[in-house]
């Protein structure tokens, strides 16, 4: 601690506080323009200034200069008010006095600086320069002329997101924001917007919306990825406005903008029964009912199995566990699965191969009374456990990793926070990052070391990565209790390093380099998400991250882990609470009568088998939409006597349902979802239903109907029930990650082999990459209003400029891409980032749908032509 | 609020685009290859930076190109539209104002038949504006393209552009200075340090160097322990020769115990300080000595690399430096392991952008770094957190000059010279209204009278002195009643003047004091880097606050505002240069306080001031 006197006032402080923090943590005021807690401080606009003793003669910032022991700070003097007067006196000189039509009213930090120092006039000059405003731009508008030049906008797009999107221009009296470029060519995650403590920064979808004190504010959870951001929802009549981050700021611009979403016009309101081919409305209680009697006439018929069940990423994980209760419970059958299956559940079952299934042991009996949302198990002391989860990382710790190996992943477009932890780790001036992939993503900038392979050459890098790191030290011993590392050191036999690094298109030096990195690491991260599960040998390649992790890994050191990105909001928790065929909440195995897998659920609809299911009720989950192989999964679906999809959108599995019934999104219900990093995150009710309804109490509804005696009144109650079904949660709490870190980890792995080969058959010219854009969620956010549109309205094949050349095709054309599977057509867009011979199609939008395409990968051979 | 100049295009050819391509391969590999990769670029794309050739620069150096455009656009050197093939840069600072500049762009501007900042037709010229070109003995003066033209008139500048068009461009490199031979100069009463090689020999030839003692400094300094190198120069009383004046062993003491590698030593030849003309004579009269004082430095405080940061308009300070470099790694008196002792020493050299502010150390570094030349906030000091965020000495190109002969001749030798409190010699400039503008080594405490009557032989044509700015633009002005000062740093703080560069700026009576005050408050509103607020707006309001008193729209209460926001500047600027504008403003206010007023009152006593003609 650090002793001091802030005008006169004996204060404690930590060692490495400024004098800002400490100020503002002991209620002293002082006034600052360039400060923001979510930022390190540049002392730029210097109104923070107080006298310091012993010191310089010259009063200092308080936002950049450090508390030591027996410092005497004055924060208020004449010679100080006079300074912060001058300051903002020249802040204001020509400064837009447009408050009445700027946004930024009732929010403004200038308005409020001007009025606490009581600035009624500014007698100062300076030429006026004529505001060049951006209105041209994708949902943020600029205007030059409010502009206070603190830099905050620009320090968090360069320092938190990392896109080095806009910058200061020219110099002196004439310094600007400016991008270079008009319009703005940027993520649009429009964190900038936030931070800008005036209205320079304009956000366009909230623009004269509201007055800020006129919101009402709700904390819930971002339901875009599985990032697990909490934000806060602000709503007037029953509408979200705007959206905010008020800690971190960051949001990304599926999480800024893609909120209207919530208020689509092609929202399903009402149940809908297909008659005669089409749809009509149709009231909740004879939309159950039928299901109820449908599902009741194919269960008597052909047995419980007969119904498949699908859970949804997007769900609650409230509405999943009663999924499944239903399922085993009601129905009576393990017949479900979720839709990770073709690429999270890979990445679970490659970690679980080698690290095993997680348990918690030690614990005691579950608390009866616990706070709503909180496990009921206490982490005591000698509680123990093992397992997959113990290495899974946490964002919050992936700062302090000393080296980062990203393979597969465009990370910010995989899952935001990850990038942003990724900018925070690099912090750290001894971080070193490893960014490994076929294309030039943005994190390359940043990378010491880039490795550009051959598509889908992943597990040939990964075992010329082993050959090298067992080259450089052939004595290795894992930190983790680990098994079988002899006979998996012999499965690298069948190449030599260079045959390796040629069969992967890298060179042999950076995989020596790599595998130094990664030896000399103290906490080294191993990152990687849907694109890299998403093959058809996904679960193989998390085989051999999760081999790697066990060789290197440090798990007992912060920010050493596994990172595994999940596409949705609540992938991890569908797995958690147990919409898996194989397993119960909490991972636990099923022994006896394990379900069908998607995968077996599809084959066996192809052959005909006798366990095939006659029905399915998908929560969400648009299985014609996401799978690979589209006219496959459309023709499968249609054997199918029955089909209930529960879900917000009319998608097109959706279409070939017999019933739909719509569902409530997450603003408008209560519940938790698990992040991608396990952490539980809390939905708060901002909004009314408007007729939908939430998943739980459609399946509560539906189970009594089948002679369930489902009593829930909350959500709360399901996770209460849920929690205590769930050791391995112990000590979880809103906002907290499993498991807890009081558990003391007993981690042992088992070195699995992996295959070592390129899984990509066909003699094709180019390869395709189904990716994802970084504006979209799945196809959620492909429904207008959804401010991403305006910046990615739609799906376009991405090429070298030099293929694009050789194919005699400009962007904007549309070109024609056939597989062995199916042809389909897109418009043609050129980046440099792609390597010649590498194409990419994002997936959002219904056409053009890569997945006609695709066979049982997210990779492909393809010939292109120009139409 | 001139949202976004947006780079014209233009179509490169095929071996433009391999030729960028090839560079930012090179320069990419090079930390802090962003400046000289754009400068070559520029080159190659006739004089500017076209959009395409900026993407390309963008990928190949893995900085976005919104990130580019903002680094760019802060130097003045880099122009995103067209330009001519001779870029002809007319000074407008201080030194050159009062020896007539204004007069000249209008000659200029007749001759070419174009206004400032563009390009005549034919595309041979682009005409602008640049601060202080560091050329000041031969004011006024232009640089077209490398070339400095000097001792400016109206028949000399048609001649000149005569000769161009013609197509007689003379070749920098083959001149044998940029100005003046320092035997035009009278000789120093004293004994010469930095400069005692120039002119003595061939500033292309190690063997030269060599013959007169050269490398000895290096290779004693290397046989003595760190420690001993750092407490000789401590000892020897050098300060900093750069304006501030820092004790350069000190300097060195805190940095060489610090457990943090690699370490840098920095050459600070940004010499941008108007009237300042010092540093070149050195760097183009004898290079070596500078690389052999920084090499030492280097031994001294644990470092193995050395960035000279050379203002981008010194061509051919460059050229020399980088023959001299080249010449001393092939003999091994640079580069890995010195002559055997284990030491390596390697020195890069990065040209600046045009930016007075990347003289301020930290705003050196982070241009060195391919940033904008914001200076940082301090502390930590360079010394501790420097270039690449390691520990750091930047030290002013005459310190490192005098470094050797201190070495060789010892601490004693050195703080022999001078006076108690400033130690050892120091070159000294006199520029402005002299019969003979130039410089002069001599040892500290040489009476600023002698400097202005025996070297640069008396205020010029019979005039009467009115004013001395000693020191450089951000310093206060003095009057003949403080000529008898001698020239060192207590004395001359005692009458609000100030060492600073050396150089000392002599107006006659002629001389509108508010005339140059606003040209320097023109010059600091145009080389603020506007990092700070206090600066960013503060430079550029006292600028348009005496414009209008010049105009006659003043009031007497303007004069105590100006010292007030100039005072608030002081107390909550960022780095020096917000601090600049209250010593020459509070001198000139308390000196010429009748000048001034005659100027609130609407009249410029000697009708120099043209009201309603400003930037």
């Amino acid at each position: 601690m650090v002793n001091l006197t802030i005008d006169g006032r004996a204060i404690q402080a930590k060692k490495g506080q400024t004098i800002l923090e400490v100020a503002r943590d002991n209620g002293i005021y002082i006034p600052y323009l360039c400060y923001h807690k979510a930022l390190k401080p540049i002392a730029s606009c210097r109104i923070c200034v107080v006298e310091v003793k012993p010191g310089p003669p010259r009063p200092q910032p308080a936002c950049s200069t450090y508390v030591t022991e027996g410092m005497e700070v004055v924060t208020t003097s004449e010679r100080l008010d006079v300074i912060r007067r001058e300051l903002v006196k020249l802040v204001l000189i020509n400064h837009a006095l447009d408050c009445p039509i700027c946004d930024k009213g009732g929010e403004c930090e200038l308005q409020n600086l001007t009025h606490a120092l009581g600035i009624d006039r500014v007698d100062y000059e300076a030429q006026v320069l004529t505001p060049h405003i951006d209105y041209e731009s994708s949902l943020i508008e600029r205007h030059p002329d409010r502009c206070v030049t603190c830099g905050r906008c620009i320090r968090i797009c360069r320092d938190r997101v990392g896109a080095m999107a806009i910058h200061f221009m020219n110099r002196g009296y004439y310094t600007e924001l400016g991008s270079g470029v008009l319009p703005l060519d940027c993520e649009f995650c429009g964190s900038c917007i936030e931070i800008c403590p005036v209205g320079a920064l304009i956000n366009k979808v909230f623009k004269y919306q509201a007055r800020a004190w006129e919101l009402e504010k709700t904390e819930t959870v971002c339901p875009f990825c599985g990032g697990g951001c909490t934000y806060q929802v602000q709503t007037r009549d029953g509408r979200i406005l705007r959206v905010a981050n008020q800690d971190s700021i960051l949001l990304c611009g599926r999480g800024r903008f893609g909120f209207p979403v919530v208020h689509s016009e092609d929202r399903l309101t009402t149940p809908l029964i297909k008659e005669n081919g089409s749809f009509r409305p149709a009231s909740w209680g004879e939309a159950l009912d039928l299901v109820a009697q449908r599902f009741q006439e194919i269960m008597a018929e052909a047995g419980p199995g007969a119904i498949y069940g699908v859970g949804s990423p997007r769900a609650t994980n409230e509405s999943n566990y009663l999924f499944q209760k239903f399922f085993r419970e009601v129905l009576k059958t393990n017949n479900l699965d979720n839709p990770g299956r073709y690429h999270f559940v890979r990445g679970m079952a490659g970690l679980m191969a080698v690290f095993g299934v997680s348990q918690v042991d030690g614990l005691a009996a579950p608390a009866a009374r616990v706070p709503a949302y909180h496990s009921p198990y206490e982490v005591t002391e000698g509680a123990t456990g093992s397992g997959l989860m113990f290495v899974l990382g946490k964002l919050a710790d992936l700062p302090q990793a000393d080296v980062a190996l990203v393979v597969g992943a465009d990370v910010t477009t995989e899952l935001p926070p990850l990038g942003w932890a990724l900018m925070k780790a690099r912090e750290n001036e001894n971080f070193q990052l490893i960014v490994a992939n076929p294309r030039a993503t943005k994190f390359d900038r940043y990378a010491a070391l880039s490795l550009q392979y051959k598509p889908g050459a992943e597990r040939l890098l990964m075992g010329g990565l082993f050959k090298a790191i067992f080259a450089a030290q052939p004595d290795i011993a894992p930190v983790i209790n680990a098994a079988g590392l002899e006979e998996f050191k012999e499965s690298f036999k069948k190449f030599s390093l260079k045959e390796y690094a040629t069969k992967a298109g890298v060179d042999e030096g950076q995989l020596k380099t790599a595998a130094e990195l990664l030896l000399k690491a103290q906490a080294p991260a191993i990152i990687f998400g849907t694109e890299l599960l998403g093959q058809d040998k996904g679960q193989e390649n998390a085989t051999a991250l999760a081999d790697l992790f066990l060789l290197v890994g440090k798990p007992g050191n912060p920010g050493s882990g596994v990172y595994m990105a999940a596409e949705k909001a609540n992938t991890l928790g569908l797995l958690v609470v147990g919409v898996l065929p194989d397993r119960l909440p909490g991972f636990i195995p099923i022994d006896k009568d394990p379900g069908l897998n998607l995968e077996q659920m599809l084959e066996a609809l192809e052959t005909g088998h006798d366990n095939a299911p006659q029905a399915l009720y998908a929560l969400g989950g648009d299985l014609v939409r996401w799978l690979p192989n589209r006219s496959r999964t459309e023709k499968l679906l249609k054997k199918l006597k029955f089909i209930v999809v529960q879900d917000a959108f009319l998608t097109d599995t959706a279409k070939l349902a017999d019933v739909i019934l719509p569902v409530a999104i997450h603003v408008e219900q209560e519940g938790t979802f698990f992040s991608s990093d396990s952490k539980l995150g809390l939905l708060r009710k901002a909004l009314p239903e408007n007729g939908v309804r939430p998943d739980w109490q459609i399946i509560m509804e539906l189970a009594n109907r089948l002679g369930g005696a489902f009593k829930y009144v909350k959500p709360a109650q399901i996770f209460q029930e849920l929690a205590a079904q769930l050791p391995v949660c112990a000590g979880l709490a809103p906002g907290h990650c499993f498991p807890a870190p009081g558990l003391t980890a007993k981690l042992s792995g088992q070195f699995v082999p992996f295959e070592q080969d390129i899984s990509l058959p066909g003699r094709r010219p180019y390869t395709l990459i189904v990716g994802k854009s970084l504006q979209h969620s799945g196809s959620y956010t492909t429904h207008q209003p959804c401010g991403t549109l305006m910046v990615t309205p739609g799906a376009r094949l991405k090429m070298n400029p030099e293929d694009a050349v050789a194919l005699n095709l400009g962007a904007g054309e549309t070109a024609k891409i056939i597989s062995s599977h199916g042809e389909i057509t897109a418009s043609v867009s050129l980046d440099a980032d792609l390597p010649p011979g590498v194409v990419l199609l994002p997936d959002h939008f219904g056409e053009p749908a890569a997945n006609r395409l695709t066979l049982n990968s997210n990779l492909v051979r393809v010939t292109i032509q120009k139409m | 609020m001139f949202e976004i100049i947006r780079p014209q295009s233009a179509s490169l050819s095929q071996e433009q685009v391999t030729g960028i391509q090839e560079l930012t391969s090179r320069f990419s590999k090079i930390k802090g290859g962003l400046l000289p990769c754009l400068h070559a670029v520029q080159r190659l794309c006739n004089n500017w930076l076209p959009m395409e050739a900026l993407q390309l620069v963008a990928r190949g150096m893995k900085v976005p190109y919104p990130y580019l455009y903002g680094v760019l656009s802060f130097y003045t050197m880099f122009s995103t539209q067209p330009r001519g093939k001779y870029i002809i840069r007319l000074c407008e600072s201080p030194p050159c104002h009062i020896m007539g500049a204004d007069d000249l762009v209008e000659v200029l501007k007749a001759e070419l038949g174009v206004g400032v900042g563009e390009t005549t037709p034919d595309g041979l010229f682009t005409l602008e504006h640049t601060a202080c070109l560091g050329v000041c003995e031969v004011a006024p003066a232009m640089q077209i393209n490398e070339v400095v033209h000097g001792h400016l008139s109206a028949d000399k500048i048609k001649a000149i552009l005569a000769d161009y068009r013609a197509g007689k461009a003379p070749n920098y490199q083959e001149l044998r200075r940029t100005t003046n031979e320092l035997s035009a100069y009278p000789a120093s009463p004293d004994e010469l340090v930095t400069l005692r090689n120039v002119d003595q020999i061939d500033p292309m030839s190690l063997d030269d160097y060599l013959a007169r003692g050269g490398y000895e400094g290096l290779k004693k300094a290397l046989t003595m322990t760190d420690e001993e190198v750092v407490n000789v120069v401590k000892d020897s009383g050098l300060r900093g020769r750069g304006g501030a004046g820092f004790p350069t062993g000190l300097k060195w003491s805190f940095t060489r115990p610090v457990p943090i590698f690699p370490k840098y030593i920095i050459c600070n030849a940004d010499e941008g300080e108007p009237g300042t003309i010092k540093d070149r004579y050195i760097m183009e009269g004898d290079p070596h000595r500078v690389l052999e004082g920084m090499a030492i430095g280097g031994y001294a405080v644990g470092a193995n690399f050395g960035y000279i940061y050379c203002r981008g308009e010194y061509y051919l300070s460059i050229y020399r430096l980088q023959n001299a470099i080249d010449q001393a790694v092939a003999k091994n008196l640079l580069g890995d392991n010195i002559m055997g002792t284990g030491f390596s020493f390697h020195i890069q050299i990065q040209p600046g952008g045009g930016s007075y502010v990347c003289g301020e150390e930290t705003a050196l570094i982070e241009s060195i770094q391919g940033q904008r030349g914001n200076p940082r906030v301090k502390p930590p000091f360079p010394g501790q957190v420097g270039v690449w965020y390691k520990p750091t000495i930047v030290n002013n190109v005459e310190s490192w000059a005098s470094v050797p002969d201190i070495i060789v001749k010892g601490a004693d030798w050195f703080k022999a010279k001078g006076t108690e409190d400033s130690k050892g010699t120091k070159i000294f400039q006199v520029v402005g209204h002299v019969n003979s503008p130039g410089l002069v080594e001599a040892n500290m405490g040489l009476p600023l009278a002698s400097l202005i009557n025996q070297i640069g032989k008396g205020c010029r044509e019979g005039k009467k002195i009115k004013a001395v700015q000693p020191g450089g633009a951000a310093c206060g002005f003095i009057t003949p009643e403080h000529l008898d000062t001698p020239l060192e740093y207590a004395a001359m703080a005692k009458v609000q003047g100030a060492v600073g560069s050396g150089t000392n700026l002599v107006m006659d009576e002629t001389t509108c004091i508010i005339d140059v005050v606003k040209c320097l408050l023109y010059f600091f509103q145009h080389e603020s880097c506007g990092f700070c607020l206090p600066c960013r707006r503060g430079t550029r309001v006292l600028y348009e606050m005496v414009c209008k008193i010049i105009d006659g729209k003043g009031a007497e209460a303007d004069l105590e505002r100006m010292l007030v926001l100039a005072k608030a500047m002081v107390d909550s600027a960022n780095c020096a240069l917000g601090w600049s504008p209250y010593s020459f403003l509070k001198t000139t206010m308390e000196r010429f306080r009748e000048e001034w007023l005659a100027h609130v009152a609407g009249k410029c006593p000697l009708g120099v001031c043209k009201p309603n003609s400003h930037h």
